[in-house]
This record gives C-alpha cells, structure tokens and sequence, in this order.
C-alpha cells in the first residue's frame, strides 16, 4: 500500500510546505442520480474510542455517486446494518433492489496507524460472494488514499473500467483581491486536500499534466509577457520551455511523455510547435498564416488534433508530427474548438458554438456524429479523465467561473462550487 | 463625444510637439540608460489617459475615429525614439482561452502597424496578447463586452 502510494504522495508532501489553501471546492451533483445504479455502503464499524479520522464509508459512497454509475441508498432506508460478509443478508438487500453491499471496519492499532477491511458482496447473481476485498494499514494522513484506493477496486469489480478516485486536478483560481491574484492549485479529484504550487500577480493558463503525473506544464504572464513552463511537482523546480516573442502557451504532451507540444506566434500568428523533451529540440509544426493553437494528441503519439481558423471559423484539423500531412475533422456547427483526445482515441470532447453558445460536445470520431453534454453558460477548456468517464471543464455562473463535471454520455452533471474567486482551467492528473 | 475626445487628444498633442524641441533637465526618470526629463514625463502620463483602442466585434481593425489617439502617441514615440512601449491586445468572454490569444494578438498587431505606418520604429513596438484573461469589465453582455474588446499602449517602465 505505501508503495502503491508513493508517487502520489512525494507530490502531496513537498507541497504542502508551500502552504494549504482553506477554501476548498466540492462537489454537487445536480444530474444523473436517478439513472445510476443503487448500491449499499453500510457505515464501517470503528472499534477505536471517540470518532474515527475519517468517515471511510463516506468517502467510497461519495467516489461511487461521483462516478455517475452508483447511487448509494441512504444509510437511513438500509434494511440491516452488516460490518461483514457473513452477515450480509442477500435477500433484504435484493428485495430493495441493491445489487451489491460494502460492508467494512477501521480499528486502530498500537502504533497510531488504522487498519482498514472491506468487502463487496454481491446480493443478486451469486448472493453471498464476495466480489472483491482488501485491507490496508494506514497513518490517518493517507486515510483518504486508502478510501479512494477501496473505490478504484469496488468501481472496477463492478464495471470493468479502471476507477479514478486516486487522480488529482490542478487549476488556476483567480482572485480580485490580494497581491497574488492568479494562483495555479491542486487538490483530489474531489477537491479534498487542495494545495499552491504557483502565485502569481499577471495571469497563469492552461496547465497540464505530464503522463507521469510528476510534472505540470503551464503558461504565466509574471514578466509582462507569456511564457511556457514545466515544474516538477516534488522539488518545486521550474524550467522554461519556451518565452519567445508573443505568445507561448497550449501546451499538451505527448501520451508517451516524449514531447511537449504548443503553439507560439512569433511568426506573427499562431502556430504548433513541438519540443522533444529529452533533447530540448524545437520543432515546427504547422506553418500557415490562420492560427493552430489547442494542440491535443491522439494515442499513437504521431497525430495532433488541432484548432485552426484557415476557413474562417475556428474548426478542428489533424495533423501528422512526421509527414506534416493534415485534414479537417470538423465540418459542422460555427466552431468547434479546445480539442481534447480520449485516452482511447474514440471521441474528443470540444468546445462546440451555435447561435451564440458554446458547450461541451463530445465528437465521436468513427461516426462522425456530435452530442451536446451540457446546458451551463460558456463552457471551456474540458479535460477529460484518464478512464475516460468524466470531462471535467469551467463554466460561467452569475460573474463567477466554477468548475462542473460532465459524463462522457452526458446523464450524469456535477459542480464544484469555488469558496473563493473563479476557477478555470481544470486539468485531469493521470493515474497516480 | 467625438468632438470632446478630439479636444482631449490636441490638449495632449499640441504641447508634446513643443517638448520634442526642448531638451531641458531636470529631475529624471531613467528609461534604460536615459534619463527622462520631468515635462516627458508629464506627456506620458497624459498619453496615458488615452491609451486604449476598442475594436467591434470580430474585428481587429483600428476604426478611424481613433487616429487622433493613436497620432498623438505616434508623435511622440517619433521624437522619443529611446522610448519602447508595449501594446496589450485583449478579447472578451467568448470563446476559448488559448484561441483568444490570437484575437488579442491581432488587435495588438493593427494598433502596431498604424502607429509604425505613422512613422514609428519597430523596434520602440512589442505587442502581448492576454486574450480573455484581463477583461476590464466583467458581465455577459454586449456593454461589457465592447469594452473588453480593446488594445492597450503601456510606456515600457512607467
């Protein structure tokens, strides 16, 4: 488990030194519970005295109703109240029509640490078996983790797609007030645990992930003027990519963490570039007089997707890293722009306009078809996460810009209420 | 309206082309390696009261009713030439952020074209885009977005 853990957490520790922000986002479901399927996570037995450091059975309940594919009853109309397989009566449970049962138990033990057990036990095709199980011994600091970690396992038993509930998001919030009005943040999937990596008195853009989940590259206006940067997350280090006349920002890498693409205009419009990251060689990309920004990458690692406007209006274009061939992809709607690539390559979420509204469409590639996810005020910049479920992107609320989730078939809508100035640009870690 | 912006720009222009002879001293700002006497000094902070371009929607050319505005900084960029400026281009809400940029860049771009077909160097001219990122006002509506939709000259320094 601690090794399990560990990458994650290089990245939680030495940051948190920077400072921990008090105002933290959650998560508000607003659609899609009726449709998700109901399951029982009946609250865990705490054999230590007082409270326990945290509520585990209500962290996995929330990870399960976050991914818009479980509806956890509520603890008040469960039928009996198991802390283990053996106990768990199938019947009732079917009876209520609750396919599956998570039953557990955290005790401390002598060392300060907790020791955590859980069981999934199915109430309907096999009554009685237990689908899934595990313990993890845990300082109270990683509580959270070790739930999260439960929830990968339950969601993947159940579903047969890799959970993300051990993923992180950065954004950017910006604030009115104080010195530092842009600050780039991290926190949970959830919101949980959110901390600074970077203040900054001009604005900050588009941070992104690296494939490894060790590094995020962004843009900062701090000298007057953009510039393109990569900062380690666990020693602090900040190196330059690119502070070229103009601008310097989109940055996406590579699936393969080989590359870094982004788009500069110092030729006087926007254009894609490219920095293989070991050997610090710039290319170029495209060359035209429109602009190609929002560089994302299809799986194979060899093929851009693109926002251009050599027609006009923005529209999405692809183009070969290594024989510079390109072709339009998009033909439809007044724009179509901000293009992300699912992990699988299947679809890209983008930002779609009509008559004057922008939302989140997700565009299957082999259909050639669109579907309009969303019905909040001004959506941009979607990332998608790395099992591709969810698309996490900003929207307008009032003169506020928050987060919303959205799920990539569009039943299930969340929000993440900021508890202070606007958040933009969310970026989806990958697995941790 | 018109007619009161023309009187502000010749209040500013009028007295700059007196500076440009004068070369007096006193206590300086320094620019570089320069050192800038007070009444330049003065002349800046009134060009920076005019400072601003707004552009029509999808639009990134410099409408004509701001070429007092911009001949009054090309006049005195042409007699200063120690002096830089930066232009900021911005856009409003719509859109997306990184595409913005080059809707900023463009506006940015126009007002650097007229002032060096005005006669100013190049090389006193850089431009920044901030896209959507530094609106001056906030709000969904046409009022707001009109005044998001600008260039901005910004004296290197000051």
């Amino acid at each position: 488990m601690i090794k399990f853990a560990s990458r994650f957490l290089i990245a939680c520790f030495v940051l948190l030194s920077t400072m921990i922000a008090t105002a933290e986002v959650r998560i508000v479901i607003t659609d899609g519970v009726s449709s998700a399927k109901p399951i029982a996570v009946v609250p865990f037995k705490w054999t230590g005295s007082g409270v326990p450091p945290q509520v585990v059975d209500n962290i996995i309940a929330s990870d399960l109703r976050n991914s818009g594919k479980f509806n956890p009853i509520d603890v008040a109309t469960m039928p009996q109240r198991p802390t283990t397989a053996s106990q768990v009566n199938p019947v009732v449970w079917s009876n209520i029509g609750v396919s599956a049962v998570v039953v557990g138990t955290i005790q401390p033990d002598a060392s300060g640490e907790y020791l955590i057990n859980y069981q999934l036990v199915d109430t309907v095709d096999h009554p009685g078996t237990v689908l899934a199980q595990n313990q993890f011994t845990i300082g109270d600091r990683w509580l959270r983790y070790a739930a999260h970690t439960a929830s990968d396992e339950i969601f993947e038993t159940l579903t047969g797609i890799k959970g993300a509930f051990r993923t992180r998001i950065a954004y950017v919030v910006k604030n009115s007030k104080g010195l530092y009005t842009h600050e780039l943040r991290v926190s949970d999937y959830d919101g949980f645990d959110q901390i600074t990596i970077h203040r900054s008195k001009e604005p900050l853009m588009s941070p992104t992930w690296s494939p490894d989940g060790k590094k995020i590259a962004y843009v900062t206006f701090e000298s007057g003027r953009s510039a393109l940067v990569l900062k380690t997350l666990d020693s602090g280090a900040v190196q330059t990519i690119a502070s070229f006349p103009q601008h310097n920002g989109a940055p996406a890498f590579s699936p393969d963490g080989s590359k870094l693409a982004f788009a500069l205009s110092k030729s006087g419009n926007l254009n894609l570039y490219m920095m293989d990251l070991s050997s610090k060689k710039i290319k170029q990309i495209t060359s035209g007089h429109s602009n190609d920004t929002e560089p994302s990458w299809m799986p194979d690692n060899q093929t851009i997707v693109y926002t251009s406007d050599q027609a006009g209006r923005p529209q999405l274009y692809s183009i070969n890293i290594n024989s510079g061939e390109s072709q339009r992809v998009t033909w439809d709607n007044t724009q179509n722009q901000n293009a992300r690539v699912s992990p699988d390559g299947k679809f890209i979420a983008l930002i779609s306009t009509n008559n004057g509204e922008q939302h989140i469409t997700r565009y299957d590639i082999e259909t050639n078809t669109y579907q309009r996810l969303t019905d909040t005020f001004l959506d941009e910049t979607p990332s998608i996460a790395p099992n591709g479920t969810m698309i996490i992107y900003s929207s307008s609320q009032g003169l506020n810009t928050i987060l919303n989730l959205v799920s990539t078939d569009g039943n299930f809508k969340a929000r993440l209420p900021a508890t202070d100035g606007q958040v933009k640009f969310p970026s989806w870690s990958p697995y941790l | 309206m018109q007619f009161s912006k023309f009187l502000k720009v010749a209040a500013v222009t009028l007295p700059l082309i007196a500076v440009t002879a004068c070369t007096s001293t006193g206590s300086k700002k320094v620019v570089g390696n320069v050192s800038l006497p007070n009444d330049i000094q003065a002349q800046i902070q009134k060009l920076q009261q005019i400072n601003t371009v707004y552009f029509d929607y999808d639009r990134y050319n410099v409408k004509s009713e701001y070429s007092t505005l911009l001949n009054s900084h090309a006049v005195f960029l042409r007699a200063t030439s120690n002096l830089k400026v930066t232009i900021e281009g911005h856009a409003d809400e719509r859109g997306t952020p990184e595409y913005n940029i080059a809707l900023g860049e463009r506006r940015a771009a126009a007002v650097k074209s007229y002032l060096q077909a005005n006669g100013v160097s190049g090389e006193q001219l850089s431009i920044v885009s901030f896209g959507k990122e530094k609106p001056a006002v906030l709000g969904h509506n046409e009022a707001a977005y009109a005044k998001n939709r600008r260039a901005v000259i910004t004296y290197d320094g000051f």
